[in-house]
Order: structure tokens, then C-alpha cells, then sequence
């Protein structure tokens, strides 16, 4: 029996090896495969390869984020592969999914300094972003990060909007309908306590007072505690500060409570499925979001063009409609072909001419003014959305 | 006055979604002795595929038994593919592997539903009603019944036919359940099936008020964990009451003191519980536990 037993086991082990032989043999064929085609792709054609590094969850939790800028990773490589070179240099765009998971990012981000890439967008989440800040820093690379970070380095690009900036056309709202007590709730979680000390800055400074500040948890069943609180302060508007499905919660409780101040929301309610939460209870709920989701609506303009040549461009491709994540990504592409279009194709002259060159870029989510230390995109992208028949809806300013 | 009145309905319509998940919770442990941490992932399998089931077009009397049934059969597989094989472990492990378990369903549900939440219609809509100056929403009056429904026929289940019997003598001691004819094996997949349809009925009452997400089911899950545990971990009228005075606790003490702490209250008085009742407010000390 034994002897059978031990047999059984080495039959097994060699199984085992086998199969691994077989996994590194096909692994290796494959590598060899595509440095082959890569070297002769450069001999043929003498072209300029100008590589840029996109680090995006493409998987994992992040991947609802992750998912609309892959698309456009894949559009735009699309775009430039038709498009046939930029002066006679190609622009390869290396995507490389970190499964919503900082240290495969940080791995990714060596990989690609490794590769030699002129420039690098990402990654999908903040956190990520932070982990690879430091190796962008020290390779001295271009970094073009696409959720909301602060940072002086000069070499870090901000694309999205800073909680301040936000923010601001909440503000302006408040400040136009003269509202001058307002209440304001918050997620507890990381979205949703940056937001209150970004407001009782500006607040303060347009005479603007918090007079209830209540918190809960974003899967929380109900709200109508919080809201009963508020309520007891009297307040002439009340700002909520939460990811879904809090944030569609709080507002069917504020519609049971009866309350008829107006209700604000962050830019994470600005998505398809807050509309769907709120539907046909949805006056006097105002959500702050991009002007991409009401491109159509805009009126005639520069930037109105911009929107809708994305929007329609996405989705010509994939059939849906690019959220603010995409367009994140998107800014950051269109800008690093603005600096291949100028013939720049290193590390340093990309760098320098982001730095000195371009100044004010009209970006989709917002101008960006690439002169001043960077806060992000300015607010003009970001607009008070109402809904109308389950659809965003555009108010004038 | 108002809002004492409103802390108290919100407190109950709260209390009776964690008095539903901990009758799910009490259910499995009466039987296998397991604590069953993806309890709540099974309220999110119903919920959703109800939501599911409404969008293909089937009417609501139609989907809320098909969600029930699949969710059960699900807890049914899961029983025989991740429980049964390692039945004969320590409880602890069999635990842990439900808290796997618990992962793995969340996971999976973000794959199907995505992070959107989804709505589900209750069954009968009406506006809310207003009661001394406090609103109730109608959709809470029918978990309420809901959970008295269910009370009556656990007890029924448990206590006056063979099966219930069956299934709290093999909890209570296998070996001589088994002498006496009881097939134990299929006793745990009876009770993991049983407790996900439990599961999911509760999901699918819960979803018209807060909505369906693929992660709806950690937090109520948790907080029909502490329900079980005030109430007394083998008692279901009891797990009921401790659900009822968790969500009144919290309700009150984010009216009167801070919603900020409201979750930490609650805790505390959990803690207190097992300092001073560590078999829950309502069980009765069981000779067997030394």
C-alpha cells in the first residue's frame, strides 16, 4: 500500500511539474512573441514611439470607477493608431490595471519607468495616486493624476476638481438665492468628511453659517434621526455630502419628513443611479456634476463643442454616455498629444512644456491653468444639475 | 414631543429590519451552532434578484417567491459545496468560513449589480402616514408583519412538527439525533436553506426603503448579529426584542445625544449585555454551557 501511496505522490509531483514547465514554456513563447514584433515594428517604419503609462483599476472595487477610463484608454489608442502618428511619432499608451490594489500600482508604476515612458496618467483612486506620487517624484516623470489630490510638486498635474473647487458652485447658488443658514450632512466615510471644512471656508467668506451638521453611514438604512435634528435648526437649505445609496436615502426621507427647503448634493450623486433612487420625487433636489452629463443643453459655446465631441465620440464606441471619470482621463491624453503635436517627446520636454509652454488648456472637465500651482480644473465645468423625467436638466446660471 | 415620537417609529421601523436579519441568524445557530456571517449577503441575493426578477418583467407577486426560492438554493449549494465537506471541524473554522463566504457573495454580487443601488417598488404603494406629528413610513408596517408572520410560523416549524424537532435535536446533541433515525447531514443544508430564504425575505422588505446594493448586507448583517446577541443567541422571540431595542437605542441616542456617537452607544451597550448577561437579556441559562 505504501509503496502505491509513494508512487501515487511522485506521479502527482511530476504532473505538477509538467504542467509548470508547460505554464513558463508558453509564458516565455509569449514574451518573445511581442519583443520581436515591437523591434521590427521600430526598424520598419523609423518611426518615434513616445510611450505614456495609464494606471487604472480595471479590476477589483474600484473598477465601477476604472471602467469608463479604460474605455477611453482603448478609444483614444483607437483614435491614434488611425490617425497614423503625430509628426511622425507614434503615441503608444501602456495600460496597466493595478486590481484596486496601491501595491500592485506602485509595482506597475516601476514597471513602466522601467519601460521608459515620457509621461504617466493615474491612477483611478486617491489613495493610488499618493502611493505612486513619490516614484513619479524621483524618475522626475510627468504624472497626470485623475482623482482629487493636492500637491506642490512640479512635476504633478491635477486633472480633477478639488473639493474647494467643488464645492463652489454650491456657493454660488446659495449666495444667489440668498440663503444664508444652511444645514449640512455628511457620509462617514472617506468622501464624505472632505467636504464640510472645504465649505465653512468659502461659506465664511460669502456670510454663510453651518447651523446643523449631522453625520451617518452611507449604508445605512434610514436617516430621518439626522434629518429630525436638522429640522429642530431651522435651516433655508441643506447640503448632503454622500456617495449612493446614502445620498439617495436621505433624500426620499427629507421627502417623507415634508420638507420643502432645497436639497444639495455632491458630484457622487451625479450618476444614473441617485436619479433612479429619487425618481419622480425629485424637486427641490440639486446635484452638483459635470457639464458632460447636459452637453446638449449647453448653450452655444467653445466649450459646448468640446463636451459633445467626446461625448458623441464615446458614444459612437461603447453606446453609454462617458461619465467625469472618463473625462479625466481624457483631458490627460489630449493634453500629452498637445505636447507631442509640439514636439515634444521626452520626460523633460514634456514636463517643461506643461510647466512654461502651455498656460490655459480647455480641458473637458474644466480650464485648466497650468501656470499657477495647480488646483485642478477650474468650476466652469461643473454646474447645479436639476432633474426633469428622470433626466439631468441644465438650469442658466 | 414631535421628535420624541419620530425617534421612537424611526427607531422601531430600524429595529424591525434588524429583528428580520437576527431571526435569520438564530435560525442557522438553533440548528448547526454556526454563526452564519454571510446572513446578511443572503438579504442582498434576494434583494437584488428580485430587482432582477422585476426588470425582466415578471409581476411582483411572481418575483418575490422566485427571488425567495433561489436565494435558498443557493444557500442550499453553498451548504453542500463550502459547509458540508468540513462539517466535522471546529465551529470556529466553520465560522471564518463563513465570513469568506460573506466576501465571496458581496463579490460576486458587484459583478452582476454593479455599485449602483437599485430601487424595488414596495408592494402596496401609499403615501406616509402621519401619526402625532411623526411620519411613518407604510412599507416599515409591513416589515412589522412581516416579522410577526414569520414568529408564528418558526415557532409552529420548530415546535409542533417532526422536522423542527428533528433539526433542534441535532444542534442540540448529533449523535443521539442520529441513533434515533435523524439524517444530521441533511439537517445542516435544511437550516442553511432555510435561513436564506429567511435572508432574503428580509432583504426584499428591507430594499423599497433603503434601496438594494451589492453591500447592503454587511452592516445589517452586523447589526442583526447584535440583535441575536442582546436578544439571546437561541431564542427567536428574543433575538426579535433585542433587534427592536437596538434600533431604539440608536434612534434615541443620535436624537438626544449625537448622531456622531449613535453607533458607539449602541456598542457599549452591547459590551455592557455580555459583561452582565453574556447568554442575552431573554435566554435561559442552558445546563450545557459550563
Amino acid at each position: 500500500m505504501r509503496v502505491i501511496g509513494f508512487m501515487k505522490k511522485t506521479v502527482k509531483k511530476r504532473l505538477w511539474f509538467t504542467l509548470l514547465a508547460a505554464v513558463f514554456l508558453f509564458g516565455m513563447a509569449g514574451c518573445g512573441g511581442q519583443g520581436a514584433t515591437q523591434t521590427s515594428g521600430g526598424s520598419n517604419n523609423k518611426e518615434k514611439i513616445v510611450k505614456i503609462g495609464v494606471i487604472i483599476a480595471e479590476t477589483g472595487p474600484a473598477s465601477t470607477l476604472g471602467h469608463t477610463q479604460v474605455n477611453t484608454v482603448k478609444l483614444m489608442q483607437k483614435q491614434l493608431d488611425q490617425q497614423g502618428g503625430i509628426n511622425g511619432t507614434k503615441v503608444q499608451l501602456i495600460m496597466q490595471d493595478y486590481e484596486t490594489n496601491d501595491t500592485k500600482a506602485v509595482i506597475a508604476m516601476d514597471k513602466l519607468i522601467s519601460q521608459g515612458v515620457a509621461a504617466v496618467i493615474g491612477a483611478t483612486q486617491t489613495s493610488t495616486t499618493m502611493a505612486i506620487l513619490p516614484k513619479a517624484v524621483q524618475a522626475n516623470i510627468p504624472l497626470l493624476t485623475i482623482a482629487p489630490v493636492t500637491t506642490d510638486k512640479e512635476n504633478v498635474y491635477a486633472l480633477a476638481h478639488s473639493s474647494t473647487t467643488v464645492i463652489s458652485p454650491i456657493v454660488e447658488y446659495l449666495v444667489k438665492h440668498n440663503i444664508k443658514k444652511v444645514a449640512w450632512m455628511n457620509a462617514r466615510d472617506a468622501f464624505g468628511v472632505i467636504g464640510l471644512p472645504a465649505f465653512k471656508e468659502l461659506a465664511k467668506q460669502n456670510g454663510i453659517e453651518v447651523v446643523a451638521h449631522e453625520e451617518f453611514d452611507a449604508t445605512a438604512s434610514d436617516m430621518t434621526v439626522q434629518l429630525t435634528n436638522i429640522r429642530k435648526a431651522n435651516p433655508e437649505a441643506l447640503i448632503v455630502w454622500s456617495r449612493t445609496p446614502g445620498a439617495g436615502i436621505v433624500a426620499r426621507n427629507f421627502k417623507s419628513l415634508g420638507f420643502t427647503i432645497p436639497m444639495l448634493q455632491s458630484t457622487a450623486a451625479a450618476n444614473k443611479g441617485f436619479i433612479e433612487q429619487v425618481q419622480g420625487n425629485s424637486d427641490n433636489i440639486f446635484v452638483v456634476g459635470s457639464k458632460l452629463s447636459v452637453a446638449d443643453q449647453l448653450p452655444e459655446s467653445d466649450q459646448k463643442k468640446r463636451l459633445l465631441a467626446f461625448r458623441d465620440l464615446y458614444a459612437k464606441e461603447y453606446g453609454e454616455e462617458p461619465d467625469l471619470f472618463a473625462a479625466h482621463v481624457y483631458d490627460g491624453i489630449q493634453l500629452l498629444i498637445e505636447a507631442v503635436k509640439a514636439g515634444k517627446t521626452t520626460a523633460n520636454d514634456i514636463r517643461n512644456f506643461l510647466n512654461n509652454e502651455i498656460g490655459e488648456y480647455p480641458a473637458v472637465a474644466g480650464t485648466l491653468d497650468l501656470t499657477k500651482p495647480l488646483n485642478g480644473p477650474k468650476a466652469d465645468g461643473l454646474t447645479v444639475l436639476r432633474i426633469e423625467n428622470n433626466q439631468w436638466k441644465y438650469q442658466q446660471q | 414631543m414631535d421628535s420624541m415620537v419620530q425617534y421612537l417609529v424611526t427607531g422601531l421601523t430600524v429595529g424591525s429590519i434588524y429583528a428580520l436579519m437576527a431571526i435569520g441568524f438564530v435560525a442557522i445557530y438553533n440548528i448547526t451552532g454556526i454563526l452564519n456571517f454571510a446572513q446578511g449577503e443572503f438579504a442582498m441575493i434576494g434583494a437584488l434578484s428580485c430587482v432582477s426578477f422585476v426588470n425582466w418583467g415578471l409581476p411582483m407577486v411572481a418575483a418575490i417567491p422566485a427571488a425567495v426560492m433561489l436565494t435558498a438554493l443557493i444557500g442550499f449549494i453553498i451548504e453542500r459545496t463550502a459547509i458540508f465537506p468540513v462539517r466535522n471541524r471546529s465551529v470556529i473554522t466553520l465560522i471564518v468560513i463563513t465570513i469568506g463566504l460573506s466576501t465571496f457573495i458581496k463579490g460576486i454580487g458587484l459583478i452582476i449589480w454593479g455599485t449602483s443601488p437599485h430601487t424595488l417598488q414596495p408592494v402596496v404603494k401609499a403615501e406616509p402616514i402621519k401619526l402625532f406629528g411623526a411620519v411613518i413610513n407604510p412599507q416599515s408596517l409591513f416589515i412589522f408583519l412581516t416579522v410577526l408572520v414569520l414568529l408564528v410560523i418558526l415557532y409552529v416549524f420548530f415546535d409542533k412538527t417532526f422536522i423542527g424537532s428533528a433539526l433542534k435535536a441535532s444542534e442540540k446533541n448529533p449523535r443521539a439525533a442520529s441513533l434515533m433515525g435523524i439524517n444530521t447531514s441533511s439537517m445542516s443544508a435544511l437550516s442553511f436553506t432555510l435561513a436564506a430564504a429567511l435572508g432574503a425575505i428580509a432583504g426584499i422588505m428591507i430594499a423599497p426603503l433603503t434601496d438594494a446594493t451589492y453591500e447592503m448586507g454587511f452592516l445589517i448583517g452586523l447589526k442583526g448579529f447584535v440583535a441575536m446577541v442582546i436578544g439571546g443567541v437561541n431564542n427567536i422571540p428574543g433575538a426579535v426584542v433585542g433587534g427592536l431595542l437596538l434600533g431604539v437605542i440608536e434612534s434615541f441616542s443620535g436624537g438626544l445625544i449625537s448622531t456622531f456617537y449613535s453607533d458607539a452607544i449602541a456598542f457599549g451597550i452591547l459590551l455592557l449585555i455580555l459583561f452582565f448577561k453574556p447568554t442575552g437579556l431573554f435566554s435561559k441559562a442552558a445546563g450545557e454551557r459550563v
